[in-house]
């Protein structure tokens, strides 16, 4: 019971931090799963279900987003066709590209994507804005996704950082948006993963349940957060998986 | 009652997930009574599989939906856009399985 009980408290953990920052989750669960012994789990199986709770998030945090009016549900659309796109074109390349490569390079990006996070203030304009730069934001978007399908993470902090950085998406707008895009996006690697017969059904029942509990409540949050707080909390978490990437790449390249 | 893209896309994400996760939220009740008292693995298993398979379709039925109200309203460009980004997801499915 008590097992069940510790994956329902991890899943909220995650899914409230995914919801308010427009992440899946997966930096929470993964780790908590793997590297707390009483679970016993690969890092195959944390996956696996980290993926289903990714799904989670984006329902729990979507459906309050989108009656508060945060979704911008043309511009998840228009990226939606780069990621996507990518998401293809990486799983088709990943047998070709250097992995251990991107590894290194990507948390150079999302380091750098924090700085300009912090040093510059966007105006909050009101959600449904006309879209700035749609072709460079696209066009990211599919690098983005192109990670994402070589390595499953870092689409939804690649998402945020374009949607803000460059398409002049409102920060709250952006973590919303991206909340939504990210449900399809694991809405597909769940199915792949179930076939396979890969979820552990006893252990993701409980992290399913957790996520959206967590996920309901953090998109309860988003709207009375500061935008400066929030932004902190995001470079924070970006921070750290540059480095947990740059650590896997460079273990790789060894 | 006016409906718009924000409305109907929240419609079938709340419809979808919460009939997903009433599902799992039985097999979790049925799985915490059951360390107590012996149940039927199969029901619990059918329970949380059901539960994840209408989760996994949610999104995917809610960008068909996305599609045909923007085709409904004429809204032409996004009605393709939404349509293409649902074919790329189904894409997605068989490139990533495959």
């Amino acid at each position: 019971m008590i097992f069940l009980l510790l994956l329902l408290v991890i899943g909220a953990v995650a899914g409230f931090l995914g919801a308010l920052l427009g992440l899946g989750g997966g930096i929470v669960i993964v780790p908590a799963l793997t590297l707390i012994p009483y679970f016993h789990m690969t890092i195959h199986e944390a996956i696996a279900i980290s993926m289903t709770g990714v799904l989670a998030t984006s329902l729990g945090g979507t459906s309050h987003f989108l009656s508060e009016g945060l979704t911008d549900l043309k511009l998840g659309t228009l990226l939606m066709l780069g990621t996507t796109a990518g998401a293809i074109a990486g799983s088709l390349l990943s047998h070709t590209l250097n992995s251990s490569l991107l590894e290194m390079i990507f948390p150079l990006v999302l380091i750098y994507a924090s700085y300009e996070m912090l040093k510059h203030q966007y105006a909050d304009n009101a959600p449904d804005a006309a879209i700035r730069h749609a072709l460079p934001g696209v066009g990211l978007a599919f690098f983005a996704g192109v990670f994402a399908g070589v390595f499953g993470v870092g689409g939804g902090a690649i998402n945020v950082s374009v949607m803000h950085l460059v398409m002049g998406a409102p920060m709250k707008t952006a973590t919303a948006t991206s909340n939504f895009m990210i449900g399809t996006t694991a809405s597909a690697a769940t199915f792949v993963y179930l076939l396979k017969g890969a979820i552990n059904l006893t252990a993701a029942t409980p992290v399913v349940l957790g996520v959206f509990t967590g996920a309901r409540i953090g998109s309860r949050m988003l709207k009375r957060i500061n935008t400066v707080l929030l932004k902190r909390i995001f470079v924070v978490i970006m921070i750290l998986v540059a480095i947990e990437m740059l650590y896997h790449g460079i273990k790789g390249y060894l | 009652m006016k409906w718009n893209d924000r409305k109907i896309v929240n419609t079938v994400i709340t419809a979808g997930s919460f009939a997903g996760i009433g599902l799992l939220a039985a097999a979790f009740v049925l799985e915490l009574i059951g360390t107590a008292v012996p149940l039927d693995a199969a029901l619990l298993k059918a329970l949380s599989l059901t539960g994840i398979i209408i989760l996994i379709f949610t999104p995917i039925s809610a960008m068909v939906s996305l599609s045909v109200y923007f085709a409904a309203t004429r809204q032409w460009k996004w009605a393709a856009a939404a349509a293409f980004a649902g074919i790329l997801m189904a894409a997605t499915f068989f490139v990533v399985r495959a």
